[in-house]
């Protein structure tokens, strides 16, 4: 849908609720491709695979000893990531649930782990303060490179074509552009907790511990437009762009999904939204292709899939 | 011994003897302990740690490594067989099922699991006993009286009958043997009264308010005596906290509204991968979600109030309220309370609040008013004070007791105050003033009679002397802190009374004296500590004063307060260089409060991708030429490129050579590209991005023409050919002498180049250098000439034929500046020096030899004369090898090249060795 007409209106009605975590969730991501699958990761230090249109669980796999942060599926699905509060990442294969690497170099917990396009390369943000870049292909156990930037525990990775974006409870965005070999440091002023860029890397989401999401120009750093109405204070949310990139769609710590006209920046109906889970939604994401699924995961212990009441029939 | 019987075991084998044969190892020995045998271990053996085994007292091996069957596997070792349990043999049962017995895990155990079975049956037996021992005095029979109220008495009975019966232990055998029967306690028979007091006793019940007698009702029982109750043995709970005996703490906030402690518990890891021993449920595993709705949460971070009207609420908070919102509840104004709410039993404390002091119409502010109000409350406490004082006379500070039973007065320098900081002093100060006239803070001496002027406040003169150079109280009252200052004097001074300062118009005699029993207080406070305390206290560099509310209404006290108000402004105006500093240091910070997002809030800074980042991203390395690779472990980040032969202070050929070769190929005399850019080159810096001179002397690298190598190394080989020719030919410098000029220049060159060098080591040479072959050699414009090879050769070959006539060369004296010289022969002046210079000279002849070889390889790889097929690690050994060979030709300079081997030693010492002196030696032989 053109963005020019306005956004849509975002899926609020529950398609299924994904409820085998015994926990909190942390994350809920999409796979690759067509996205039919979510993989879910929570503080059972599980990572789940489900079929959201079906609402099954199928396969959990478990190696982690601590709490899963972070999962990040590779481009042919083949395999994936995940992190956590064990210090290591974890590389996976999806059909054997075999972990096929454990890469333990960092010092603390690590928030988040992201694959580069092509799934040679994973960088892995940490509460130890660095982002570290792992080479898949060769059985080194030192990353390539440390990004040590940082002074604060690192929440948010972006890993693009040619540019890895940080976000650190710092309050800064730092951008590594690997083609131009610079450093752009962007100053939030507020504990990030996650960054999510335009598909042209030409704008980014900011979503911080006061209560605002903003979206920022890449090339000159400057505000574009600020989201602001939800309840964020403590906890790692996620603000992710809704379908067509034309809505941001964020939940909030009181279990409410709040969603952006990106131009106008109000609120889209109903505002306030309702309140659908009993805790703070620890990740929101939007399908990729599809206009009207998307997935939150709560600390409530579910994962819910909302698409539009039509196509969830 | 291992040793030698290794070595004879070797000998025997190359004579071969078979020892392990019967034959071999016969013992003959008639005398003395025969050696052990050569087959069998000696236990004392030296065995590597490896070859070690385990085995026990039977001699079998225990531990078979984790991949083989691990610790007394079943590989023949313990079990059947050696496929390991004995197969056995099916036998049907069908027959005799009667006889049949099931096995027990005694029969699968071998010896060493049953010697432990059986260690642990004693062990039990002992335990039993004392369970026993327990029983029978008395716990279970209290216990299953009084613990369990639910059970009744036939159950007990029943259970007691059921109960197996304990095997007796051997106190109550004993007991047995001498009548007792359980059940019965130990002691003389008692009245039914005792025994009713002891059951009560028993039932842990106290007999305050009991009336005994009114339980004997029973006359027939009255008339007996009956065996005593079994003792109760006390148990005693084991103390788990830190409280004091007896100590109960108060319930808490949580027990206090009628629920349960939560049990605080950590959450139960599960075997993860890396969790060891050592991982811990820390903080991080707590769930930083989790809420009320589990019994055990330990705290609230978000949901405490919010999810009280949420429809999913917690069972155990539902129950309580609906137990309270049935009654409809009011509070005391009568409005009903909210449904969800209850209303609290204990009333809230309330804030205290202060209520505003009405302000007069027409009021004014007038401080001296306040001040004048002050002092009459001064006069007023003055005389409430020492009512008071006499009241706490009990309260004696340790330096009051001292001064009643007459001890001295510690000795002291320095005062504690003068360790604080102004603002801290003043703190204390401004509480002093506020308290001093009030509520002085100890009684002045008992001893003296409150009036009598004779018995005034005493203070020693010692201390009033440091309290003098100490640090001033009163500072807000400069006339109170004069009168201060003159007490002092008059007490430093003790013969001097009329010193003290005079009582004030007005001033009561008691309100004087308990000034200056004030005064000597603050003397007392505020002398210096002594010098062992003195170096333990520093200055506080900053005051941390929170903001200080005062309550009430602002009332403005004397004027001195004006001074701290003057002095705040000054601190703020400190304050606010400071505050700008950080308002410039965070304008970003600002910028980003502002929303002013962009350009202040951005910063740009290189940063360099790894180049392997780079290849896995498709992207071009942005700077190539810098690389931040990871330096693999174990590896130094600073390879060297070029490899320095030479180090760090010594003199470095290859400068010189590379100098050396581009003034004279090029003629250009421009500044070696090393020393004159870069200071210093070695091993540290060298071969680094930072080097901007890396590689230019390889880029800039001109390659001297073919002659000079020609004129270097051809020669050699002539030489060469010579000696073996047979020539006999001692004069072997005479062919270098081109090159040793070239060296010279080289070398005397050096110290151009700011190389310290011993001048003196060429003395001899200019001194020996014959004043008709040698015109003087300027340095800057100095050019080897070159003779062609052949026509060399022939003119050599010419000389040799000279020498071969006369035996020795004349002209060669002329032409060769070398020690080696068969004048000094003659002269008997060098001999000593000559053969090890023949020596060293062999020894560098074969080095050059060698290198020659390789600089030939060199030219024939790279038969153009492209720079870049200049291996760059030639010419510092050509050189070293080069410049070596003319230091050779004096003393010193040999001694220098004694002293500082060349590098490339390990070849070079090799040949010296091994070809060197063999050399000497038949030179020595052909010249005598």
């Amino acid at each position: 849908m053109a963005p020019s007409r306005g956004p849509e209106p975002l899926a609020r009605a529950l398609h299924t609720t994904l409820e085998n975590h015994k926990g909190p969730v942390h994350v809920a991501r999409y796979a690759r491709g067509t996205a039919k699958y979510v993989l879910t990761g929570g503080q059972d230090r599980t990572v789940r695979l489900w079929n959201p249109t079906l609402g099954t669980e199928i396969k959990a796999y478990s190696a982690h000893g601590y709490e899963v942060l972070s999962i990040s599926v590779a481009h042919d699905n083949t395999k994936f990531i995940s992190s956590g509060g064990d210090r290591s990442v974890f590389l996976w294969d999806v059909t054997t649930g075999n972990t096929l690497r454990r890469i333990s170099a960092h010092l603390a917990k690590i928030n988040v782990v992201e694959f580069n396009a092509d799934a040679t390369v994973v960088a892995s943000g940490s509460y130890d303060s660095t982002v570290k870049l792992w080479d898949l292909r060769s059985p080194n156990r030192q990353p390539i490179q440390a990004l040590e930037e940082a002074r604060d525990s690192v929440q948010a990775l972006y890993v693009g074509s040619s540019r890895i974006m940080s976000g650190s409870v710092d309050g800064h965005v730092r951008t590594y552009d690997l083609r131009k070999g610079e450093l752009r440091t962007d100053y939030i002023g507020h504990p990030v907790t996650s960054v999510v860029p335009t598909q042209d890397e030409s704008t980014y989401l900011v979503m911080t511990l006061d209560g605002h999401v903003r979206l920022m120009d890449a090339f000159t750093g400057k505000l574009l437009n600020d989201f602001s109405g939800h309840t964020h204070a403590s906890y790692r949310c996620r603000a992710c762009f809704g379908h067509g990139e034309a809505s941001i769609v964020a939940g909030d710590e009181n279990g409410a999904v709040w969603a952006w006209d990106l131009l106008d920046a109000k609120p889209l109906q109903p505002n306030p939204p309702p309140k659908v889970h009993h805790k703070v939604i620890t990740w929101t994401e939007h399908h990729p292709a599809e206009a009207g699924e998307l997935i939150t995961a709560s600390a409530d212990g579910t994962v819910k899939v909302w698409r539009y009441p039509a196509s969830g029939s | 011994m291992s040793a030698g019987t290794a070595r004879l075991k070797r000998r025997l084998d190359e004579q071969g003897i078979n020892y392990t044969s019967k034959k071999a190892a016969e013992n003959y020995c008639l005398i003395g302990t025969p050696l052990p045998p050569l087959e069998k271990k000696d236990a004392n053996e030296f065995v590597p740690i490896w070859k070690q085994d385990v085995r026990d007292e039977k001699g079998r091996r225990r531990l078979h490594g984790a991949f083989t069957g691990g610790f007394s596997a079943g590989y023949f070792n313990t079990v059947g067989s050696k496929e390991g349990w004995t197969p056995s043999t099916f036998v049907s049962s069908r027959a005799d099922r009667a006889k049949q017995k099931a096995s027990r895990p005694e029969d699968y155990m071998d010896e060493e699991d049953l010697a432990e079975l059986r260690e642990n049956q004693i062990m039990a037996g002992v335990k039993q006993q004392q369970e026993q021992q327990q029983g029978v005095f008395g716990v279970t029979q209290p216990e299953l009286a009084q613990g369990d109220p639910e059970q009744d008495s036939i159950a007990a009975s029943i259970q007691r009958a059921l109960m197996p019966p304990l095997e007796d232990s051997p106190g109550v055998r004993l007991l047995k043997k001498m009548g007792w029967r359980p059940g019965q306690g130990v002691g003389p028979r008692v009245t039914w009264r005792t025994r009713k007091i002891q059951d009560l006793l028993a039932a842990g019940k106290s007999i305050d308010g009991v009336d005994v007698d009114a339980l004997d009702d029973d006359e027939e029982a009255k008339r007996h005596m009956y065996p005593p109750r079994d003792t109760v043995v006390p148990r005693f709970s084991m103390k788990s906290d830190s409280y004091g005996l007896g100590y109960t703490s108060a319930p808490g906030l949580v027990e206090s509204l009628g629920q349960k402690r939560p049990e605080v518990k950590g959450p139960t890891l599960a075997a993860g991968f890396g969790l060891g021993a050592l991982n811990e449920a820390e903080d991080d595993d707590i769930d930083v979600y989790d809420s009320a709705s589990r019994a055990d949460r330990t705290y609230m971070p978000y949901d405490s109030t919010r999810d009280a009207d949420d429809g999913a609420n917690f069972s155990r908070n539902k129950s309580n309220h609906k137990a309270v919102t049935t009654t409809q509840q009011k509070f005391s104004n009568g409005i009903i309370v909210l449904s969800g709410f209850v209303l609290s039993p204990e009333p809230v404390q309330k804030d205290q609040w202060f209520p505003i002091p009405e302000v007069p119409s027409g009021w004014k502010p007038d401080p001296r008013r306040v001040w004048q109000n002050d002092l009459n409350v001064e006069k007023s406490a003055a005389s409430t004070s020492t009512r008071e004082a006499s009241s706490r006379r009990q309260k004696l500070t340790a330096d009051e007791r001292g001064a009643i039973l007459g001890e001295e007065p510690l000795p002291s320098t320095r005062s504690v105050f003068d360790y604080l900081s102004k603002e801290d002093r003043e703190r204390i100060e401004h509480a002093a003033a506020g308290l001093l006239p009030s509520a002085p803070e100890s009684t002045p001496p008992p001893v003296e009679a409150p009036s009598a002027p004779s018995s005034l406040p005493y203070t020693a003169p010692h201390i009033a002397v440091a309290a003098l150079k100490g640090f001033m109280p009163f500072a807000n009252d400069l006339a109170k802190r004069e009168r201060y200052v003159a007490y002092l004097r008059s007490q430093s001074t003790p013969d001097h009374p009329e010193l003290l300062p005079p009582k004030l118009p007005g001033q009561t005699s008691e309100a004087y004296h308990r000034e200056l029993s004030d005064y000597s207080k603050s003397a007392a406070i505020f002398k210096p500590v002594s010098g062992a305390m003195a170096n333990r206290f520093t200055t506080a560099a900053v005051v941390d004063s929170g903001p200080t509310a005062i309550e009430g209404l602002h009332q403005p006290t004397h004027a001195p307060e004006t001074a701290p108000v003057s002095q705040q402004e000054g601190e703020r105006e400190k304050e606010a260089p400071r505050r700008e500093e950080e308002e410039v240091q965070s304008s970003k910070a600002h910028a980003a409060r502002t929303g002013m997002y962009g350009a202040l809030t951005r910063e740009i800074a290189p940063w360099q991708p790894s180049r392997l980042l780079c290849k896995r991203f498709g992207v071009k390395d942005p700077n190539p030429d810098i690389t931040t690779d990871a330096p693999m472990p174990g590896a130094s980040r600073n390879q060297p490129q070029s490899q320095s032969t030479a180090g760090g202070d010594t003199w470095k050929p290859e400068e010189a050579l590379a100098e050396a070769d581009l003034q004279t190929a090029t003629g250009s005399t421009s500044a070696g590209p090393s020393s004159a850019t870069t200071g210093r080159r070695d091993l540290e810096n060298i071969g680094l991005g930072e080097d901007e001179s890396q590689g230019r002397d390889t880029l800039t690298y001109v390659r001297p023409s073919m002659d000079i190598f020609k004129a270097i190394f051809a020669s050699d080989d002539e030489d060469e050919d010579e000696n073996e020719n047979g020539g006999g030919e001692p004069e072997e410098g005479r062919p270098e002498d081109p090159p040793r000029e070239m060296a010279m220049a080289d070398v005397i060159a050096a110290p151009a180049h700011s190389r310290v060098h011993d001048t003196t080591t060429y003395e001899p040479k200019t001194v020996d250098r014959p004043p008709a072959g040698s015109e003087t050699v300027d340095i800057a414009t100095f050019k080897p000439v070159f003779v062609p090879r052949a026509e060399r050769r022939t003119q050599k070959s010419k000389d040799n034929d000279k020498d071969k006539k006369d035996g020795r060369g004349k002209d060669n004296k002329k032409k060769v500046k070398s020690i080696v010289s068969f004048e000094d022969d003659e002269e008997g002046a060098a001999l000593v020096i000559a053969p090890q210079a023949e020596k060293d000279r062999a020894r560098k002849k074969k080095k050059r030899r060698k290198e020659d070889k390789r600089v030939t390889n060199v030219e024939a790889a790279g038969g153009d004369e492209d720079a870049e097929m200049w291996v760059e690690k030639a010419p510092p050994q050509v050189v070293t090898s080069f410049v070596d060979a003319p230091p050779a030709a004096d003393e010193g300079a040999q001694l220098k090249a004694a002293l500082a081997p060349p590098p490339v030693s390990s070849s070079s010492t090799q040949v010296q060795r091994t070809e060197g002196p063999p050399r000497g030696r038949k030179r020595a032989i052909d010249f005598l």
